[in-house]
């Protein structure tokens, strides 16, 4: 998912009660954030001239947002289906961190049917959230609220997204290329301008990808195969210069 | 294209994995910082290399489809 500052939320975030509803109270700040986003992906993927349902089933079965905006704009290309999947698995695999990290903290009687449910909720944001808390313990009550929310926000998003792009005059769907740029800039300058090693990262995987383009070399990789390997060396080469992490 | 559902499925699927695999196992795996700043920063990468114009159209080229794309239908028989 996007990096949405949620940081001057978490001050009310962290009073809301460890209940089911405080859960949800917790998730406003995050469902805000998200239906813009989600908007924005029901346009683009409208624009790119994605199926309806396709679009509804991606918010739906994968909710996580980085990962299905470039899911669609690589579906758009015609890229073959082994590298959109195998780019979905390499952009989300973070969040077995953030799992693990939450697992640390829940309570250790919750049963393994409903950690299975809290465990698809798990994104930036709700991680954040949740992490964010004073309690050693958390509660997955809470936990569920809280993901539930943000997950409704992100799929009420994206029909909206849908709903409106239908609407649009010919004109404008025509200039939603455009939007992808500014979508773009959206969810990278707002973490570029807190992170050195994030604005670092972003221009050496624009070099690298250019250069895959450019060289006659490395005409025989797909599309997929230059995303892929353009987000593995500059993040690999970013972690060899930045081990701190994003460190905002 | 029918196979874009099953695409979206096995997307959904090799998502869920990674998020539920820790959690379920109540398995605080510790990773080397080195791993962990390189997860971090993933989704930035992908984002940049899948936006990035594509350079192979020349710079002159883009410049005309992004003015094609703003300005009204009218303006494209003035130049």
């Amino acid at each position: 998912m996007s990096k949405t500052a949620v940081t001057a939320e978490q001050c009310q975030t962290i009073s809301a009660p460890e209940t089911f509803a405080g859960g949800l109270k917790a998730g406003v700040p995050i469902a805000v954030g998200y239906i813009p986003i989600a908007v924005a992906f029901g346009l683009m993927a409208k624009a790119a001239e994605i199926p309806n349902h396709i679009t509804i089933l991606m918010s739906l079965a994968v909710f996580a947002g980085v990962s299905q905006f470039v899911g669609v704009g690589l579906m758009a290309a015609g890229v073959a289906p082994w590298e959109i999947i195998m780019t979905t698995f390499i952009i989300n695999l973070r969040h077995l961190l953030m799992s693990a990290s939450i697992s640390r903290r829940i309570h250790p009687g919750v049963s393994k049917k409903l950690l299975s449910v809290l465990a698809f909720g798990i994104t930036d944001e709700t991680f954040s959230v949740a992490s964010f808390r004073k309690e050693r313990q958390i509660n997955a009550e809470f936990v569920l609220g809280l993901n539930l929310l943000a997950f409704s926000a992100w799929n009420v998003g994206t029909w909206a997204g849908i709903f409106l792009a239908t609407g649009l005059p010919e004109l404008v769907k025509s200039s939603m290329g455009i939007a992808l740029y500014a979508m773009f800039i959206g969810l990278l300058v707002p973490t570029l301008k807190k992170s050195a090693p994030v604005l670092t990262i972003v221009l050496l995987a624009l070099i690298i990808h250019s250069v895959l383009y450019w060289v006659p070399l490395f005409s025989f990789l797909s599309t997929g195969w230059k995303i892929i390997i353009t987000t593995i060396v500059a993040a690999a080469a970013g972690a060899a210069v930045f081990p701190g992490g994003v460190g905002e | 294209m029918d196979n874009l559902w099953l695409v979206v499925l096995a997307m959904g699927a090799v998502t869920y994995i990674p998020r539920m695999l820790p959690l379920v196992m109540l398995n605080n795996i510790e990773l080397p910082p080195h791993i962990n700043s390189f997860l971090q920063f993933i989704p930035f990468a992908a984002l940049s290399a899948s936006f990035s114009p594509e350079p192979s159209i020349p710079p002159a080229t883009w410049n005309r489809r992004l003015r094609a794309a703003w300005l009204p239908p009218r303006w494209h028989f003035c130049g």
